[in-house]
């Protein structure tokens, strides 16, 4: 076989292989981009923001639809990202993302409930003395809300990376082998 | 001006712009026509220095939260995710630094592009924290 069109069909065959490398500063702009505009929403609007992310929380869908619209950004990120670099995403990348940007969400849905908890304890126990809280207060919903925002988007990729990062390093001589093979196959 | 502009949160922005813009341009300035050196921030920054910058950011955002009256799982929850972010941006100077000490091949510049960017993200997080935390101490003081 011609070595020319060997080390052509070698190459062709690594693109193919190649999941989408993912660099942190990625995310970053989005995630920078998410935490102003929350910034200027407080700016502009400094009662009726908090009060429509109570009113959310309050009716149960605060922390659905935070998921959903982490979930379609970080897609969309992805397909972006994927597009820019000319490489196709495959299925376990995008996968992996939506289940790491649950997994952030339902951690600070944790710290969010027993931030309530604790308050309503606190009410209960202290309502004679000093009139605790009832539940959580808007202030702190807001920085929980910022903090899952960002965290949904930034931690998912962060980890991402990470991983791409060790699966490189214990898989090297692994993947030169599947694309020798591969090579060979054809 | 005070009502709608938190004026503690425009010292990021104020700090951004004098170390990310305008000392750049003041020395690309001073220097403009008496020397050949390229003095713009691309190539000042060039190893990725604005993590570092970011890095310190961070540090000083979470002392500032360390004196605000928030809960304490808050101001921990903060802090580390404003430190993670202070970290990856350090951490693009680092690579590079490490590149270029081992002589590796550093072609595209990448160092100046991840450190604007984790720059960017960690101002943005300070930012918007010091807006929340104006936002809570006018709230606390009705």
């Amino acid at each position: 076989m011609n070595p020319m069109m060997n080390s052509h069909r070698l190459n062709a065959v690594k693109v193919s292989l190649n999941a989408v490398k993912v660099r942190l500063s990625d995310s970053a702009v989005l995630a920078g981009v998410v935490s102003l505009l929350y910034a200027l929403a407080l700016i502009v609007c400094p009662r009726a923001f908090p009060g429509l992310l109570e009113r959310l929380f309050v009716r149960g869908y605060f922390f659905p639809a935070i998921t959903v619209l982490l979930v379609v950004a970080n897609e969309i990120l992805l397909v972006v990202i994927s597009r820019r670099r000319a490489q196709r995403p495959g299925l376990f990348t995008p996968g992996y993302i939506a289940f790491l940007t649950v997994t952030v969400v339902l951690v600070f849905r944790v710290f969010v409930y027993v931030g309530d908890a604790q308050a309503q304890l606190s009410h209960l126990f202290l309502r004679a003395s000093s009139g605790g809280r009832d539940g959580i207060s808007s202030e702190e919903l807001l920085v929980y809300a910022h903090l899952a925002m960002v965290s949904g988007i930034f931690l998912p990729y962060l980890l991402v990376r990470l991983t791409q990062n060790y699966v490189s390093d214990a898989n090297s001589p692994h993947h030169d082998a599947k694309v020798r093979n591969a090579v060979a196959g054809q | 001006m005070r009502a709608w502009i938190p004026v503690g949160a425009l010292w990021w922005l104020g700090l951004y712009a004098a170390f990310g813009v305008l000392a750049p341009w003041l020395l690309r300035w001073t220097r403009k026509g008496r020397s050949g050196l390229n003095t713009g921030p691309r190539k000042l920054f060039q190893r990725g220095e604005l993590g570092l910058f970011g890095l310190l950011l961070a540090i000083s955002a979470v002392l500032d939260l360390r004196r605000s009256g928030l809960p304490t799982q808050l101001i921990l929850t903060n802090a580390v995710i404003l430190i993670f972010s202070g970290l990856m941006a350090a951490s693009a100077w680092l690579e590079d630094y490490s590149r270029v000490s081992q002589r590796l091949a550093n072609p595209d510049h990448r160092a100046w592009l991840d450190s604007r960017k984790l720059l960017f993200l960690v101002l943005s997080v300070a930012f918007t924290t010091e807006v929340l935390l104006e936002h809570s101490t006018k709230v606390w003081q009705q």
